[in-house]
C-alpha cells in the first residue's frame, strides 16, 4: 500500500465532516410557498429564485462542483462529488435547480469544450448564475434523435438557426440551451449534426412557449427558432460531430456516469413515506399494512431498493462485473421503473382517495396525479423501450434493428 | 440508503477462476446430457447417475470445500463472498457434485465454531478439509430449509425422517438438526453408521441428487445443544440461502448467455431472431433480474462476513430475488429457443431444471418476502 490512498481517505473523511456540519447549520427551512417535487416542475419565478439561491449557497460551500477544476469555478477535488451528493440526498435538502446544467451541459462542455468555453460556461452552471435547458427533441425526432431537422447554416461567418424544439424542460427560465442542429443536410443522418451552446433568454428570434403537462403543471416548453444568430465560438466540438457530443450528454443524463450534481440512486424517504401511508390507511376493516398483498408489494419495492444500492457497490468491483456497461446502462431503466411502481402502489393504497386532487380535504400526497407524473421519468431521457434496445445491443451485443 | 461496500478480494477471485477453468475442462457442454439419456418408455424420464468421484476429489484438492473454514483447521480462511463465487460457478456449470451442500455445512461449522466451539466442531471442519462431502438434514415440510422439528433425539439416539436433504445419497457426513429434552441439538453422523438410512428422492434436476434421511437409533457426535445450537443454526441459515441463491444466479447466467448466443445465430424471416424486440426485451429482462439477484447475493455474503445484524434479511432478500430470476430465466430460455428448446436434445432444460430446483428449495420468493415483511415492516412498527 502506498501513502496516496490513505491521504485520499483522510481528505474524504474531512470533507464528509465539512459537508455534514455545513448542512446541519445551513439546511433551509421550507419557504412559505410550496416547492415543486423536482426541477422539472418549477412553476413560478418565486420558486425559481429561491431554488437558485440554494444552489448558489451549496456551490459556495463547495458541495457543488467538488470535482471540477478550480479554473472552471469548481473546487478542484477528486472523487468527492458522490460524497456531497449523497449527503444532500440523505439530509433531505432541496434539489439543485440547474439540473440540465449539472447533469448534462457541464460534463459535456468539460469533455468537448475549448479552454475558453470551459472558463466561460462551467462556473455559471455550478453557481446557477446561468440556467440551462436541453434542445434535443423535436416534434418529429424523439426516440430517433439522430433525425433532428432543426437547421443551422453559416451566413456572414455567423450560424443562423431555424427550427422547432419541443418538451424542453426549464426553457422558460433558461439563459442557455445545449442545442443539437443539422448543419450538413447532404450527409448521412448521424454525421450531419453539430452541437451548439445557444443563447435563449432575450435572444432575438427565440420564442419559448410553455406547454401544460398531463398533470396540469407547467414544466416543459416548446422553443421556436426563427433566423437565430449563434456565433461560431458557441459551437461545441467540430462540425458534424454533434452526434458524438450528444452521446456524452445522454450518458450523463441517464446516470451512467457520476456527474457534477451526482448520479442516480433511489432515495429511502419515499419508501418510508409509503410504509407510513400503509399504516395510516385502512384496507377493508384493518390497516393496509396488515394485508398480505400490500406487504408483499411493499417488500418487493424495498428489496429492489436494496438491490440497486448493492448494484452501486458491485459496480465498483470489476471482478464481479462481466461487462463494464452492464450495470451502469441499467441505472436509468431500473430506477425510473422502480419509482413508477412505487407511485402506483402509493396511489392504490389510497383507494378512491387516490383520485382526489391534493388540495381536497383529507387528500394524501401521491395519488393519481403523481402516478401519472411518473411517466415523465420513463419517457424522458430515452424511453424504457429505448433503454432496453440499448442494453440488448450494447451489452448483449444482439444485432441492431435497422 | 447509504452506499454499501462489497468485499471481493484477489483470493476469492482466484478460487473462482480456478474452479471455472476446472469445470470448463471436466464438464464440456453436453456431458451432463450424455450421461443421462432417458428411456422414453420408463415411467420416469431420466434416471439417477452417481456423481463423478474423480471430480469431487479434484474440487476438494483445490481446497474449495473448506474455503470458508479457518486456517486453524486447515481451511482456506476465505470470506463468505469466496464461497458465494464458488457456488455461482457450480450453478453456471450445472456441476454434478456435492460441493454446494458441503459448503453449506462449512458455513454451519464456521458459525458453530463461533457460538459453540468444541473438539467435535473442529473434527467436522477437518473432515471437510480432508475431502468428506457433507449435508444438513432437518427439513420436514416443502419449505426445505432444515429446522429442528423433523428429527428428535432421546437417550442419545436419533429418530425420525428428514426430507429434501440435498446430496444425501452422496454425502459422507450428515449433520442432523433435532429436538430433544435439552432443547435443539446439532449432531454429526456418518452416512454409513448404524441406524442411518438414505432413500433417494429422484429429481427433475438431472445434475443433483437428493434424499430422505431416516434415522432409527443412530448415534453421532453431539456438536451443540440448547440455546447455542439455536443461535448457531440461525446464523447458518443465512449461508444456506445465500449459497443457494448463488447457484441459481450462476445457472441463470448460463441460460441468459446461451439464449443470447442462440438469438444471434437462429434466423427467421431472413434475419437473426435477436433483431426482434420481443426477443431482445425478454433477454434484457432476464439480465436485469439476474443482476438484482447477483448484487443482493454478494451483499448478503458481505453481511455474513461482517456478522451484520441484517444478515438474515440480506440472505432472504438474495434467495427471494434469485428465485424470481430462476422462474423468469428458466421459462424465457425455453420459450426463446422455440421447438428445439422443448427437446431433451437441447441443453437448455438441464440448466432450467437446476434453476427451478433451486427456486423451489430452501423457500421460494414469496415465502422469503413474507418473512422479510416480518423483519422490515413489523420491526419498524415496534420502533415507532
Ligand atoms: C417530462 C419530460 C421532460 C422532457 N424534457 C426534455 C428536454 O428537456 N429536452 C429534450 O430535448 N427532450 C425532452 N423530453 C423529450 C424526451 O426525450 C422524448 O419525449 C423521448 O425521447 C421520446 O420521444 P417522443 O416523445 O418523440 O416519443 P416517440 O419516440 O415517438 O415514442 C413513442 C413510443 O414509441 C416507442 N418507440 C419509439 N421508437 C422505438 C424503438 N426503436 N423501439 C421500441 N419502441 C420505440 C417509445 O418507447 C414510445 O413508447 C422530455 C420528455 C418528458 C416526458
Amino acid at each position: 500500500m502506498t501513502d496516496a490512498p490513505r491521504d485520499d481517505d483522510a481528505e474524504r473523511r474531512a470533507f464528509a465532516t465539512h459537508v455534514a456540519e455545513w448542512l446541519r447549520a445551513h439546511l433551509p427551512t421550507p419557504p412559505a410557498f410550496a416547492l415543486p417535487a423536482t426541477p422539472r416542475e418549477v412553476q413560478t419565478e418565486q420558486q425559481h429564485e429561491w431554488l437558485r439561491a440554494w444552489q448558489r449557497a451549496c456551490w459556495e460551500a463547495e458541495l457543488v462542483g467538488c470535482d471540477v477544476p478550480r479554473e472552471y469555478g469548481g473546487h478542484g477535488r477528486r472523487g468527492l462529488q458522490a460524497t456531497a451528493s449523497r449527503a444532500l440526498r440523505e439530509a433531505g435538502a432541496p434539489f439543485l435547480v440547474n439540473l440540465v446544467a449539472l447533469q448534462m451541459a457541464c460534463p459535456t462542455i468539460l469533455a468537448h469544450g475549448t479552454e475558453a468555453q470551459k472558463r466561460r460556461f462551467v462556473p455559471g452552471c455550478l453557481s446557477a448564475d446561468e440556467i440551462w435547458c436541453q434542445g434535443f427533441s423535436e416534434p418529429n425526432a424523439g426516440s430517433d434523435l439522430a433525425s433532428v431537422q432543426c437547421r443551422a447554416s453559416v451566413r456572414d461567418g455567423v450560424w443562423r438557426v431555424d427550427g422547432h424544439k419541443v418538451w424542453t424542460t426549464l426553457a422558460r427560465f433558461a439563459d442557455w440551451m445545449i442545442l443539437l442542429a443539422r448543419t450538413e443536410p447532404g450527409a448521412q443522418k448521424h454525421a450531419g449534426l453539430t452541437y451548439f451552446l445557444c443563447p435563449i433568454k432575450g435572444h432575438s428570434g427565440v420564442t419559448v412557449r410553455p406547454l401544460v403537462k398531463l398533470t396540469g403543471e407547467l414544466g416543459f416548453n416548446e422553443v421556436l427558432f426563427d433566423d437565430v444568430a449563434v456565433a461560431d465560438e458557441l459551437r461545441l466540438d467540430e462540425r458534424g460531430r454533434g452526434w458524438q457530443v450528444a452521446m456524452t450528454t445522454l450518458l450523463h443524463e441517464r446516470g451512467a456516469a457520476e456527474s457534477a450534481g451526482g448520479g442516480l440512486a433511489v432515495p429511502a424517504s419515499p419508501l418510508d413515506a409509503l410504509v407510513a401511508l400503509a399504516r395510516r390507511v385502512p384496507r377493508g376493516t384493518s390497516p393496509a399494512i396488515e394485508d398480505p398483498w400490500v406487504r408483499d408489494r411493499l417488500v418487493s419495492l424495498m428489496l429492489t431498493a436494496r438491490a440497486l444500492a448493492a448494484h452501486q457497490a458491485r459496480a465498483r468491483v470489476p471482478a464481479l462485473c462481466d461487462h463494464p456497461l452492464r450495470l451502469p446502462l441499467q441505472a436509468k431503466l431500473l430506477t425510473t421503473e422502480w419509482a413508477q411502481a412505487l407511485a402506483h402502489l402509493e396511489m392504490e393504497l389510497q383507494g378512491a382517495g387516490g383520485a382526489l386532487l391534493v388540495a381536497e380535504p383529507n387528500a394524501e400526497q401521491g395519488g393519481a396525479r403523481s402516478y401519472l407524473g411518473s411517466y415523465g421519468m420513463t419517457i424522458a431521457a430515452g424511453t424504457s423501450e429505448i433503454q432496453r434496445n440499448i442494453l440488448a445491443e450494447r451489452v448483449l451485443e444482439l444485432p441492431r434493428h435497422r | 440508503m447509504s452506499a454499501p461496500t462489497l468485499e471481493f478480494d484477489d483470493d476469492a477471485a482466484r478460487a473462482r477462476d480456478e474452479l471455472r477453468r476446472l469445470l470448463g475442462a471436466r464438464l464440456p457442454r453436453g456431458a451432463v446430457r450424455a450421461t443421462r439419456a432417458p428411456d422414453p418408455t420408463a415411467a420416469h424420464h431420466g434416471d439417477v447417475t452417481p456423481y463423478d468421484p474423480a471430480l469431487w476429489r479434484e474440487l476438494s484438492a483445490l481446497g474449495l470445500a473448506g474455503a470458508a473454514l479457518p486456517d486453524a483447521v486447515g481451511g482456506a480462511g476465505l470470506s463468505a463472498s469466496a464461497s458465494v463465487a464458488i457456488a455461482e460457478e457450480l450453478g453456471r456449470a450445472a456441476a454434478p457434485c456435492p460441493l454446494l451442500s458441503t459448503s453449506m455445512v462449512a458455513g454451519l461449522a464456521r458459525e458453530l465454531a463461533r457460538c459453540a466451539p468444541s473438539g467435535g466442531v473442529d473434527a467436522l471442519s477437518r473432515r471437510i478439509v480432508d475431502g468428506a462431502s457433507a449435508t444438513i438434514a432437518g427439513a420436514s415440510g416443502v419449505d426445505s430449509t432444515p429446522g429442528f422439528d423433523a428429527l428428535h433425539r432421546h437417550d442419545g439416539v436419533l429418530l425420525g425422517a428428514a426430507r429434501y436433504v440435498a446430496d444425501a445419497p452422496e454425502a459422507q457426513v450428515i449433520v442432523a438438526l433435532a429436538r430433544s429434552e435439552a432443547g435443539p441439538v446439532i449432531v454429526a453422523l456418518e452416512r454409513g453408521a448404524a441406524g442411518v438410512e438414505v432413500i433417494e428422492e429422484r429429481l427433475v434436476d438431472l445434475t443433483r441428487r437428493q434424499g430422505t434421511v431416516r434415522l432409527d437409533g443412530a448415534r453421532g457426535q453431539l456438536l451443540a445443544s440448547g440455546e447455542v445450537a439455536r443461535r448457531a443454526w440461525e446464523a447458518a441459515r443465512s449461508w444456506l440461502w445465500t449459497l443457494a441463491a448463488a447457484d441459481i444466479v450462476g445457472a441463470c447466467e448460463w441460460l441468459l448467455q446461451t439464449t443470447t448466443e442462440y438469438a444471434k445465430t437462429r434466423e427467421q424471416f431472413g434475419r437473426p431472431i435477436g433483431v426482434y424486440q420481443a426477443v431482445k426485451h425478454q433477454l434484457v429482462a432476464m439480465m436485469s433480474t439476474i443482476d438484482l439477484a447477483r448484487s443482493l447475493t454478494y451483499a448478503a455474503a458481505d453481511s455474513i462476513s461482517r456478522d451484520a445484524p441484517d444478515r438474515e434479511a440480506a440472505a432472504r432478500a438474495a434467495k427471494a430475488q434469485a428465485s424470481e430470476a430462476a422462474r423468469l430465466c428458466a421459462g424465457s430460455a425455453i420459450q426463446l429457443h422455440g421447438g428445439i428448446g422443448f427437446t431433451w436434445e437441447c441443453d437448455v432444460h438441464v440448466w432450467a431444471k437446476r434453476a427451478l430446483h433451486g427456486q423451489l428449495s430452501y423457500g421460494d420468493a414469496a415465502l422469503h418476502r413474507r418473512e422479510l415483511s416480518r423483519l422490515w415492516l413489523d420491526a419498524a412498527l415496534e420502533l415507532r
